[in-house]
């Protein structure tokens, strides 16, 4: 270990959070989110990192990790936009706006741009009907969205 | 009527410990401190309170569950995990009544002898986890909660933990097994959580709504709460969260039972064009075509119609959507959201999407419809969460009641409505 | 006791037990995959579905358990229909690619296929494929293809359970949902082929055994692991004088159900001799005349034995009623576990009968100066330097002694002969002959009865005489073993 930057302060952070449930374990899903905090997405250095400090399998925490779809192990853009296609957004367009993204960044949904700068992801429901077509722009969210807000959101 | 749960959400103050003291004042943790757990479950039981998530299971029933005499911890866990698609109405709690949600909290841990409750929230409401999170410090710091909070003589710590994005820890056991940092596999049962829940534990798990019910259950009455909706089996006011073609979409609080067109009518500003079909209780829920509009929205009328009220939420389908597409979309979710585990789901689910898929390709052939039935019956009641059965019911209602759409589709490759 | 009725048939069933279980005590089947006695229940795989009167729901046979008048119902048509519903869910994306498979004949699909499934497919759709694991190494002895893999989990839950050391899991969800690992481990558990063992399908197989045989070509005898003190029960198979492949067979507070690594695969030392004939002095000779060095040797009365920890029981008591100066060699030292149905057991020495040369109170030889040596050799056992001059060899595998040695004897291997061995634990138990030697070369036990014939006979030719002899069992039969022998 060691090779991941602010590795102390994480460890710190962690010690605090397992102290918070009842058993070590049922801590697994705030570090995970914690460490996406910390380095963006969960490298193999970082699942190590996880299972020494819960002392569980790197392959449990890997499997764990997997089942959810907020856990990344691949680099994502530092806008992150999640676009809901569930029915309620989807009568509203959602596709469309999938559509514009993918178009006007020129990459397909689950991938990030090579500068870096934005990453797409087509989600299931977001629990915010009444704003569809709804879109999640890293932790906000953002809706009823049209065409016209793809063009300003890629600008700034 | 006057809501009950949403009174204040338009006060800028709800979600303030100081605004909620004004509006509610802890009254009815107040009262439930004075009484005994068992006397706190009558009173649940009496008011007819049925689980807001999508059960429809009475509360004070389900806490009877729980082992009265054991001696280790026990815990209340919240499910926060909105996940249902057309369902956002804990996340109007959440974000302007927080105070609400923990007096519940405190009221259902106090029936059953809980020192820990754990908010198992959606991974995305990462404002609303924030809001709560703040809630339960001011809640702690101000004696409403923690060390002998309120002078009771007992405890109580609340903790959040986010979901991460997956629709099964919305199921309860999915949960538990997710809160206790696990994959979200559905748990056999027997055992039910009332028994051996959170790290084995005796452990009640409620919906958000349904806890914010309890303040006001024990302030007023259960006499009082029965007598709202449809009657005592299908008692108080739900929140409905209503999208889809409609003039004003948002979240509605109206008595159980409320007929399901003037819900639309008087509430969400009417329908936007000409109804054809609504789903009334998120999307595991059968969908109802026009002649069933005038349904009361309770748990049993729902269930008589052969579909469900779940979790309240409404998505209404106008006449210009082609309805085959919509339940695509749906099987296309539950596919994406399958643990995986039981064998029916897994390769069920993902069937349906690709049979659905090459008919939406123009592929379709005239066999289809009967071998969709079939796969269906083969997923329903056979799997150890209900997901799958959500699935299949939801599906065969489209196939059922627009038959004439699929057909458009298997036939000329193509919409009727276009 | 429960009692309760399954497809009309009343039983009185120990508590606790499940339904699956419970069937088989009135020899009614219930099909199941993801279920396996040793592992914990997930009932998962929903092959087991049956009918319960008064539970409207069909219920899992293998996660309900017996109750006082349950009445369950097994061959009903709707029981029936739902099993050819799974199978049928479960076979959509099987590659179905048997005639390359290991599996095949031994695959639980390919059997329940016939018993339960609808006669033809309906499906039209692509097959998935995982292309990240459809071909791959999960460690050195397993080999994963994902793509025939119907998820029941035993394989994860066992790495989780018994080894303990949770290489396995599911990743991703649903139907994308694999068997997986992260990259910075392996399969590479001290039991990890159990993985494969356990697996109802050939989505995780043998690396060893890949492509050798097919499995209806192997037959199937009982025997006993050689190859630590643990003394772990398996089943060899073999074909045309070649032993293919051991497999764990259920001894619960032994083995139970599993088989280490090292155990397993440290057999090829059976299939690898180097001598087929009897030599004196170098040449070829016939028995007899073999025989007749042996007397002529045995009377200039300086020989002394050199005996290793894989020599039988009755082996040790012939040499030992013959010879006054006998001596064991050591085995390596190395730790080898199983897991018990209720411990871990371990053993510190690769060998299975220390305990017998214990028995026999043998010291182990430590450069003792002996003039003349009758080594009865075994290749797993390093050689020491001997301070004596070796006239006899019993082996089939080349040493260095070779050269300098009067005579060599090619006696039958392990597999070729019966016998019993003294484990660690003390239990006694008998391995019965797997095969004749092909080229009916006498066991050790064999020639030795028969070469003191004309020198001082013993007073019994069958080795189940011997073994009585030994005292060691106190007049139990072999009929009766394994049987844990007093502490010595």
């Amino acid at each position: 270990m060691g090779r991941l930057e602010n590795f102390e302060e994480w460890n710190k952070e962690v010690d605090t959070l397992i102290k918070t449930y009842p058993e070590k374990k049922a801590s697994l899903l705030p570090i995970l989110h914690l460490s996406q905090k910390y380095w963006g997405y969960l490298n193999d250095e970082v699942i190590k990192a996880i299972s020494e400090k819960l002392k569980l399998s790197q392959s449990f925490v890997y499997g764990v990790a997997s089942f959810y779809t907020m856990y990344h192990f691949e680099k994502k853009g530092e806008i992150h936009i999640r676009v809901c296609t569930n029915v309620s957004c989807q009568l509203k367009g959602a596709k469309e706006i999938l559509k514009k993204l993918e178009e006007k960044l020129g990459i397909k949904k689950g991938e990030t741009t090579e500068d870096g700068k934005f990453s797409i992801e087509k989600v299931e429901c977001l629990g915010a009907c009444d704003k569809a077509p709804v879109v999640m722009v890293n932790d906000d969210y953002v809706g009823p969205v049209d065409l016209e807000w793809v063009e300003k959101i890629l600008e700034s | 009527m006057e809501p009950i749960l949403t009174k204040y959400i338009k006060d800028p103050d709800s979600n303030k410990l100081e605004g909620y003291l004004k509006n509610w004042g802890f009254s009815g943790l107040k009262k439930a401190i004075k009484m005994k757990p068992e006397d706190i479950i009558e009173e649940v039981k009496a008011s007819g309170l049925r689980g807001r998530g999508g059960a429809g299971f009475p509360t004070g029933l389900k806490w009877s569950f729980v082992p009265k005499d054991y001696l280790g911890p026990k815990y209340v866990v919240i499910n926060a995990d909105e996940g249902e698609p057309g369902t956002f109405k804990d996340k109007v709690i959440i974000e302007r009544e927080p105070f609400m949600l923990l007096e519940g909290i405190a009221i259902a841990a106090l029936a059953i002898g809980a020192e820990e409750a754990f908010i198992y929230i959606r991974g995305e409401f990462v404002k609303g986890a924030k809001i709560l999170e703040e809630a339960i410090k001011k809640a702690e710091k101000e004696g409403y909660l923690g060390k002998n909070y309120l002078g009771s003589g007992k405890n109580l710590f609340v903790r959040i933990t986010r979901g991460a994005g997956a629709y099964i820890c919305g199921e309860e056991t999915g949960l538990i097994e997710s809160l206790e940092g696990k994959r979200g596999h559905p748990r056999l049962r027997p055992p039910f959580p009332a028994t051996k829940g959170y790290l084995g534990k005796p452990t009640v798990v409620n919906n958000v709504e349904t806890l914010s019910c309890l303040p006001h259950i024990l302030t007023n009455g259960a006499e009082w709460f029965s007598r709202i909706g449809s009657n005592p089996k299908n008692s108080g006011t739900k929140l409905f969260p209503i999208s889809g073609d409609v003039k004003r979409p948002g979240v509605y609080e109206a008595p159980l039972g409320i007929p399901l067109r003037e819900l639309i009518e008087k509430y969400a500003g009417g329908f936007d064009g000409k109804p054809k079909a609504i789903i009334p209780g998120g999307v595991s829920a059968p969908v109802l075509s026009e002649k069933e509009f005038e349904i009361p929205m309770d748990f049993d009328s729902l269930l008589k119609a052969k579909s469900m009220l779940g979790s309240g939420a409404i998505i209404v389908l106008n006449e210009k959507r082609c309805l085959f597409k919509s339940a695509l979309r749906i099987v296309s979710f539950f596919a994406e959201e399958s643990c995986g585990q039981c064998s029916p789901c897994r390769e069920g689910t993902r069937w349906l999407e690709l049979i659905l898929e090459r008919i939406s390709e123009g592929k379709g052939r005239e066999e289809d419809l009967d071998l969709i039935k079939d796969i269906c019956s083969g997923m329903i009641g056979t799997t150890i969460c209900v997901l799958c059965d959500g699935c299949a019911m939801s599906l065969l209602s489209f196939v059922e009641k627009f038959e004439e759409e699929f057909l458009k589709h298997i036939g000329e490759g193509k919409c009727l409505v276009s | 006791m429960p009692r309760l009725i399954i497809d009309g048939k009343e039983l009185e069933a120990p508590e606790g037990i499940n339904l699956v279980e419970a069937a088989k005590i009135v020899g009614v089947k219930i099909p199941t995959f993801c279920y396996h006695p040793a592992l914990s229940i997930v009932g998962q795989c929903r092959i087991c579905l049956v009918e319960v009167e008064g539970i409207p729901k069909l219920q899992p046979g293998c996660a309900t358990f017996v109750k006082e008048g349950m009445v369950v119902h097994t061959d009903t048509e709707r029981v029936k229909k739902i099993r050819a519903q799974v199978m049928e869910f479960l076979l959509i994306n099987h590659p179905l690619d048997c005639p390359i498979c290991d599996q095949a004949g031994e695959c639980y699909l390919q059997d329940f296929c016939e018993e339960y499934s609808f006669p033809k497919s309906r499906y039209l759709e692509e097959k998935r494929v995982y292309k990240e694991a459809e071909r791959r190494a999960l460690g050195p002895y397993v080999f994963q293809n994902q793509n025939r893999c119907i998820h029941c989990s035993r394989c994860i839950r066992f790495c989780e359970e018994i080894a303990g050391t949770g290489e396995l899991t599911f990743a991703k969800r649903g139907h994308k949902m694999l068997v997986d690992l992260h990259p910075s481990m392996e399969l590479s558990n001290p039991l990890s082929a159990c993985v494969a063992d356990l697996c109802p399908v050939g989505a995780l197989t043998i690396r060893d055994f890949r492509f050798k045989e097919r499995v209806w070509n192997l037959e199937t005898e009982e025997s006993i692991c050689p190859h630590c003190g643990i003394g772990c029960n398996i089943y060899i198979q073999y074909r045309s004088g070649k032993i293919y492949r051991f497999l764990p067979r259920l001894k619960e507070d032994i083995n139970n159900y599993w088989l280490c690594d090292k155990g397993r695969f440290s057999y090829k030392w059976m299939n690898e001799v180097d001598h087929f004939d009897f030599l004196v002095n170098g040449e070829i000779v016939e028995y007899e005349k073999a025989k007749e060095k042996f007397k002529e040797i045995y009377e200039r009365g300086k020989l002394s034995v050199l005996i290793t920890p894989f020599a039988t029981i009755e082996e040790i008591y012939l040499l030992k009623e013959r010879f006054s100066s006998i001596f064991a060699l050591k085995p390596e030292n190395e730790e080898r576990k199983i897991k018990s149905k209720y411990v871990w057991l371990k053993s510190k020495n690769l060998a299975p009968n220390c305990n017998g040369i214990e028995y026999f109170k043998i010291p182990y030889y430590k450069g003792e100066k002996l003039e003349e040596v009758f080594l009865i050799y075994n290749p797993l056992i390093k050689l020491p330097e001997i301070n004596g001059k070796i006239k006899i060899i019993d082996t089939r595998h080349k040493t260095n002694y070779d050269s300098e040695s009067e005579l060599i004897i090619p006696s039958s291997l392990f597999f070729e002969k019966e016998g019993t061995y003294l484990s660690e634990y003390n239990i006694l138990q008998h391995f019965p002959r797997v095969f004749d030697s092909p080229l009916k070369l006498p066991s050790t036990f064999d020639y030795l009865i028969d070469f003191f014939k004309n020198i001082n006979p013993f007073p019994f030719e069958k080795i189940e005489e011997c073994f009585l002899e030994t005292g060691i069992s106190n007049g139990k039969k072999y009929e009766k073993l394994p049987l844990k022998v007093g502490s010595l």
